[in-house]
């Protein structure tokens, strides 16, 4: 299970940082200080927008790219679910496939039979809820998927965008065990 | 400016509109009294998930409820609605109120409340 792929990172996080350097060098070197701090700048707000933005948006691109290729694979998806970390698709016979945020080029199939500690996190703390997701264990690496990301603070635990996010993680957690009893009964 | 845009989120309007409405019956129009829920509402589910959008109207729930017993029969992530037949009790005039609504584990998250003439959804009735 490939969630990484150091070409694609290195081709989005890598001109950014080589931009930094050639700023901070040559602002050292001449000893102007804009230039260096203009290059730490810039390299801040690239690593902030790039996972938030822009490679969310490479993901759901690449991902659609993917989708045409699916009836070829024999794989026709009921259900997908946009996370954090990438798209998830379950199929009528209870197969997953992945499409990772970090490696978007490959569709990763993952066994349904090797998902275990499947549970929905709520999120919830004394002040409310900071996001709901549903947990599984995936090859045993813990995975995340966000039905609700709180952005800043919390949200009341019966406000009805927490509930409908725990409805939506309990449904996610349902399909997924209904995929591993399907797959261990093939 | 934080305190507004609070107020403003599309879920607090939603939740107050949900306290607002809270599955009372309508008003009569001719006496204008409030008319009361007859008890045992009919449930049914509808072909809904979760936060999925729809205009309700009487031909939608003609069309699309179908009759469960129970609420242990809803699926998760199921929208299903409830239906009530109100009666003025002054006049005796009647109308149906339906709530639609999605249900977390024990807790009821209102989606929609809409009044119909009784005539509107007598097929399901
Ligand atoms: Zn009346």
């Amino acid at each position: 299970m490939n969630k990484v792929d150091g070409k694609y990172i290195l081709k989005w996080f890598g001109t950014p940082t080589a931009v930094m350097l050639v700023l901070v060098i040559i602002g050292a070197a001449a000893d102007v200080a804009l230039l260096v701090v203009m290059g730490i700048m810039l390299w801040i707000l690239s690593m902030a927008l790039l996972p938030s933005i822009i490679l969310k948006k490479q993901l759901i691109k690449k991902a659609l790219e993917q989708e045409k290729s699916f009836s070829q694979k024999g794989f026709s998806y009921q259900q997908k679910f946009t996370s954090s970390n990438g798209i998830f698709y379950i199929d009528a016979g209870g197969r997953l496939a992945i499409v990772w945020k970090y490696n978007p080029d490959s569709l990763y199939m993952a066994d349904p039979s090797k998902i275990t500690d499947i549970r929905t996190n709520d999120g919830k703390t004394p002040a409310g809820s900071y996001g709901v997701c549903c947990e599984f264990k995936l090859e045993g690496k813990k995975i995340k998927i966000w039905t609700l990301r709180v952005s800043n603070g919390y949200l009341d635990m019966r406000n009805p965008k927490v509930l409908e996010a725990i409805s939506k993680a309990d449904k996610l957690g349902e399909l997924l065990k209904n995929a591993r009893t399907n797959a261990g009964s093939r | 400016m934080k305190k507004n845009s609070f107020l403003n989120s599309p879920s607090i309007m939603k939740l107050a509109l949900q306290y607002k409405l809270a599955g009372k019956p309508p008003k009569c129009a001719l006496c204008r009294s409030r008319m009361e829920k007859q008890d045992r509402p009919l449930l049914f589910l509808l072909p809904l998930y979760h936060d999925d959008e729809y205009i309700p109207s009487a031909a939608y729930y003609n069309r699309h409820c179908t009759p469960i017993e129970d609420v242990s029969q809803i699926p998760t992530g199921r929208r299903a609605c409830r239906l009530w037949v109100c009666v003025c009790p002054s006049c005796g005039r009647r109308k149906i109120a339906v709530e639609d609504f999605l249900r977390v584990r024990d807790v009821e998250l209102s989606e929609k409340y809409t009044i119909y003439e009784e005539a509107e959804l007598s097929s399901l009735l």
